[in-house]
């Protein structure tokens, strides 16, 4: 059974995580199994070893951090073929067992004694006994249980030591009328946590079997003092069993396509469980209690039972074996109206618990749902079937899919957006906000083959090379997810099986347009991976400056690179694939050859602060690993990778003609240890306002040094507001500074108009003692400010970049490189 | 960007270091022509007040003066504007920056962290004008003596500029100040702080430039 999975993460999860040291050496562990007769030998010796553990777990009281009144009772016991004893004990305090205190040891072959102690409840200090007496405690549990028919059976009592950051608890079940899960407010407890970290407690355990109540085996721990119910359980296990199904759905994108679901055992209701990708628990459903296998997908809704919450909940409960009906669900928003509080967006559920977009358990909700369920599962074939890794993390760890996605921060939709989370360790997908006659530009789905599997990879690479996601290793990032998305699609659409990936038809470029249907109509996808400048914005080749971009913009490097690696490269010069770094052309390896390459150099040679460079080395590298050195494949990423001027296309071409900014503000510099994220800064140049300044920038590998400044777009309001910049690089700079706005600047060489760099500059005002004259006076201002703040500077506020309060180093720093860019000495 | 990273008692070192690798210059000397200067003479100027003076590193093509200021004057800092001719180019120290610190002031806060940013500044301007200041920025800091050599800059011979023996180079200093020595203190009334937090003008005088 599923469960709805609010975000949070309880205390109890980051205690366990933080407490995972042991307090001694870990002794000489054995990962030879013992034979037989050993085994038998060890197992008799199990009682004498565990009373040694419990013994020595009494010597160690002091490094647990527990008390002279703690104590340990023994609980489970087993000792492993390796010969390894593990014996769980209850924590006790006073002779009383400490809820959910356990303390766990191992005994090692040779006798060595390990205590675990992440499970130890520590800082207990109660003395004395409870005020209530135990039946007092049982009488208010039965008020709360109310049986209706006749108790065979009478409740157990045990005083108890109760940790009080237990206290309370939602409890959802699933509904099979709504087919959702609901809270369950029978088992839900509002409790008020007590203030003290642990009180005394009694836990009733109560059994009811008859015809009037049924079956229910409901446990509660009421406070000893107050006699509050702090929290409340029920003792029933599942005791079936789902099982795999295949379902079929019908996708917008797709058609009908297969799901691989799973069915009830009870009730034979279908959920979106693909029980087999995934065998080991989802981790944020297993830190919350919940068990969940297989790649499972998910609405989001609001919980407005627990504080608005955003949750999302599993497509469960389908009596039905065939999902969706392939249409868009129509994006619910009232044009008319304004905000996110629309009411036509939302729908409640029956119990008035969950708000979700109006639709989303409509067939057409469905929908996006099969899309993503069937996207996300092909992904995961895809990487198991062409590379043997299992799952994202090569591990079988289960994932999710939420659809018709919600956005956690603001309690409003989240129509145009998918995105990998790696808290979550899955994936979300929007539902899209297209509307012909008002938002035509929107999306008309998020779900899309390509995207599902940009999303998934997203995942694979945090589990591989885990490149940061910024500057150039967060535009490979991007990339490598727009290039399996890719890969994906041909995947499937090549038939989905066997090891191989089959290449698109020869010549449709939309094939390699990123959610190409994901568009409104006419548009044309995301991202044009042959030519990604074709959105106005990205890059088709490597230059000094390109950390400016957005990773999304940047990737357009890399992506040009796999499409030329894999497709080719045109030699004509009116076509879109081709490169003016590479005027000859080349001829594809197909995606295959290239999709191995790749997935190798992500797995086994990048490392996570890759820059273009280096990719492109580790993809040398993994095809002379793959195909020899010196090989066509080897060769082919070369030629690739120098069409995106990164590198040679042969180890004999001379070097490049390259064009780059200054480094005004390296690594170690006063400035990026003290910036928030320094490498955005490292190239930033400060100028003054309303100065005349030149411009100045290395150029390499040509004896024409010769370049042509430009202005490179920057326009506030519909305005050009960068100031005025001629030719030869004198820059006017702007008379007003918009404090963090970044203008770029272009140097373009004269001797290869193909190479240029693009400068990131920050307008600043330094006229601190405001007489409108710019001088090394004003530094002199600066300084008599320095460390002073609003309340004692007397008139010249020193105002450097926009500081009016305090007058420090940062002033100092900016002050000093605006002032000498703007008036260089050579 | 410039910072000093290196701390003041590197700063012989470096100077040494400038000097050694020719400051800013780096165009070969035409062969001259007959009658043609090859370099700088110096003069420095009389008094004991603001003054340029030639410090005795300087070489024939590069003048390093030493900006001194009359002795038991205490201060803070110092500014100037100094215009040169054409023939005479400004140059830069082995830090890239055309004014060098020679260690009288204190440019570091209480914390005298060797790579903290300082007040320490040079550019050229349209004109053909050096502005270079150096300026305490911690109060706590005392003020200094100005009767030291309190910063340097170069001035570079320049070879292509057709320059003949005892063509004189007039030099002039357009405007310099100086932080003075009581600025106030943070518990000052602001508008007693108002008045003492100003730089003061200085007069600041130069020696004859001639090409050589």
């Amino acid at each position: 059974m599923f469960h709805t999975l609010p975000r949070t993460v309880s205390a109890l999860v980051l205690t366990m995580a933080a407490g995972t040291g042991h307090l001694t050496a870990a002794p000489a562990v054995s990962s030879q199994n013992l034979s037989s007769t050993q085994l038998v030998a060890l197992k008799a010796q199990e009682p004498a070893r565990v009373a040694q553990a419990q013994s020595h777990l009494l010597t160690v009281r002091d490094q647990l951090g527990l008390g002279q009144l703690a104590g340990f009772t023994v609980r489970t016991t087993l000792t492993n073929p390796q010969g390894r004893t593990v014996a769980r004990f209850n924590q006790t305090h006073a002779g009383h067992r400490v809820w959910a205190g356990e303390a766990i040891a191992h005994v090692e072959v040779n006798g060595a004694i390990q205590p675990m102690a992440q499970g130890v409840k520590t800082g207990i200090t109660l003395t004395g006994a409870p005020r209530l007496s135990a039946d007092e405690a049982r009488a208010i549990a039965l008020r709360n249980l109310a049986p209706k028919g006749v108790m065979s059976q009478a409740p157990k009592v045990e005083q108890v030591v109760f940790p009080t950051r237990y206290t309370g608890g939602m409890v959802s079940r699933f509904d099979a009328t709504a087919k959702r899960e609901i809270l369950d407010k029978e088992l839900s407890t509002w409790a008020k946590a007590p203030a003290e970290p642990y009180v005394w407690a009694y836990e009733v355990r109560t059994k009811l079997t008859n015809k009037q109540d049924g079956h229910k085996e409901l446990s509660y721990i009421i406070d000893g003092n107050t006699g509050a119910i702090l929290r409340k359980w029920s003792g029933l296990q599942a005791d079936t069993a789902d099982t795999p199904a295949i379902n079929t759905g019908n996708s917008f994108f797709r058609g009908p396509v297969a799901l691989s679901t799973s069915q009830s055992s009870t009730d034979g209701t279908y959920t979106l469980a693909a029980l087999d990708r995934g065998t080991k628990p989802h981790p944020l459903a297993a830190s919350q209690g919940i068990t969940q296998l297989g790649m499972t997908t998910y609405y989001a809704y609001y919980d407005l039972a627990n504080w608005n919450q955003y949750s999302f909940t599993p497509f469960a409960g389908h009596a039905a074996s065939t999902w969706g009906d392939g249409t868009r669900m129509p994006y619910p928003y009232n044009w008319s109206a304004t905000g996110w509080d629309d009411p036509n967006l939302w729908e409640f559920s029956a119990d008035g618990n969950q708000r979700y977009l109006q639709g989303t358990l409509s067939l057409a909700g469905e929908t996006s749902a099969v899309d993503a369920h069937f996207g996300v599962c092909s992904t995961w074939d895809f990487f198991k079937n062409v590379f043997g890794r299992v799952g994202i993390d090569n591990l079988d760890t289960s994932t999710l899919a939420v659809v018709s996605d919600l956005n956690p921060f603001n309690g409003g939709a989240f129509p145009d957006n998918a995105y990998w989370s790696s808290w979550d360790f899955g994936m979300h997908f929007g539902e899209g906000s297209y509307d012909a006659a008002h938002n035509p530009t929107g999306l008309l789905a998020i779900t899309e083959l390509d995207i599902t599997a940009h999303e998934l990879a997203h995942g694979v690479m945090e589990y591989s090379a885990s490149l940061i996601y910024a500057g150039q290793s967060g535009g490979i990032n991007e990339g490598n997810s727009d290039f399996f998305g890719k890969m994906v699609q041909a995947y499937v659409e090549g038939g989905a099986t066997g090891a191989s990936v089959p290449d698109f038809p020869v010549g449709d470029l939309t094939k390699w347009e990123v959610g190409h249907n994901s568009a409104p109509p006419g548009g044309s996808g995301f991202r044009s991976m042959f030519k990604q400048s074709k959105d106005g914005i990205s890059a088709d080749w490597h230059f000094d400056g390109i950390d400016i971009l957005d990773v999304h913009y940047s990737s357009g490097v890399f992506n040009r690179a796999m499409f030329f690696l894999t497709t080719g490269a045109s030699a004509s010069a009116t076509s879109e694939t081709y490169s003016p770094f590479l005027p000859q052309g080349m001829t594809g390896i197909g995606n295959d050859k290239a999709s191995r390459i790749w997935y190798k150099a992500i797995t086994e040679h990048l490392s996570s602060d890759a820059d273009f460079a280096a990719a492109r080395a580790a993809a040398i590298r993994s095809a002379q690993e793959l195909y020899g050195a010196g090989s066509a494949e080897e060769l082919a990423v070369w030629k690739a990778w120098a069409g995106v001027n990164v590198g040679p296309a042969t180890p004999a071409e001379a070097p490049r003609v390259w064009v780059s900014w200054p480094t005004t503000n390296p690594e170690g510099s006063w400035f990026f240890n003290h910036a928030a994220d320094g490498s955005r800064w490292t190239n930033l140049q400060f100028f003054p306002t309303r100065t005349q300044a030149r411009l100045k920038v290395d150029v390499a590998n040509t004896t024409n040094t010769g370049i042509t400044y430009s202005l490179a777009s920057y326009r506030l309001n519909g305005q050009d507001m960068g100031g005025l910049i001629s030719p030869d690089g004198i820059w006017t700079t702007p008379s007003n500074t918009y404090y963090g706005d970044i203008i770029k600047l272009k140097a373009t060489s004269q001797a290869a108009p193909d190479q240029f760099a693009l400068g990131k500059a920050m307008v600043v005002e330094i006229d601190a003692d405001m007489d409108t004259q710019l001088e090394v006076f004003d530094l002199g201002y600066v300084a008599m400010n320095w460390g002073l703040n609003a309340n004692s500077i007397p008139k010249f506020t020193a105002n450097i970049a926009g500081s009016y309060d305090f007058v420090d180093d940062w002033s100092v720093v900016i002050f000093n490189e605006a002032y000498t860019n703007a008036f260089r000495v050579h | 960007m410039h910072f000093r990273t290196l701390s003041l008692a590197l700063t012989g070192l470096i100077l040494s270091l400038g000097l050694a690798c020719g400051g800013g210059s780096s165009s070969p000397a035409p062969t001259p022509a007959p009658g043609a200067a090859a370099g700088f003479a110096y003069t420095d100027p009389p008094g004991s007040g603001w003054r340029l003076v030639k410090d005795a590193s300087s070489t024939t093509t590069k003048l390093v003066l030493n900006l001194v200021g009359p002795d038991g004057t205490l201060t803070r800092g110092v500014g100037l504007h100094l215009q040169a001719p054409a023939g005479v180019k400004f140059g830069t120290f082995a830090d890239g920056l055309a004014i060098h610190d020679t260690g009288v002031y204190d440019l570091l806060s209480e914390a005298n962290d060797a790579t903290e940013p300082i007040a320490l500044v040079a550019g050229v301007k349209t004109g053909n004008v050096l502005t270079a200041g150096i300026f305490q920025k911690s109060r706590a800091k005392s003020a200094k003596n100005s009767g030291a050599a309190l910063c340097q800059i170069i001035l570079t011979f320049d070879a292509t500029a057709g320059l003949k023996v005892g063509d004189a180079l007039p030099l002039l200093v357009q405007k310099a100040k100086v932080i003075p020595q009581d600025i106030g203190t943070a518990t000052d009334d602001l508008r007693v702080l108002d008045q003492k937090m100003r730089m003061a003008d200085i007069t600041v005088a130069v020696g004859s430039l001639s090409a050589h």
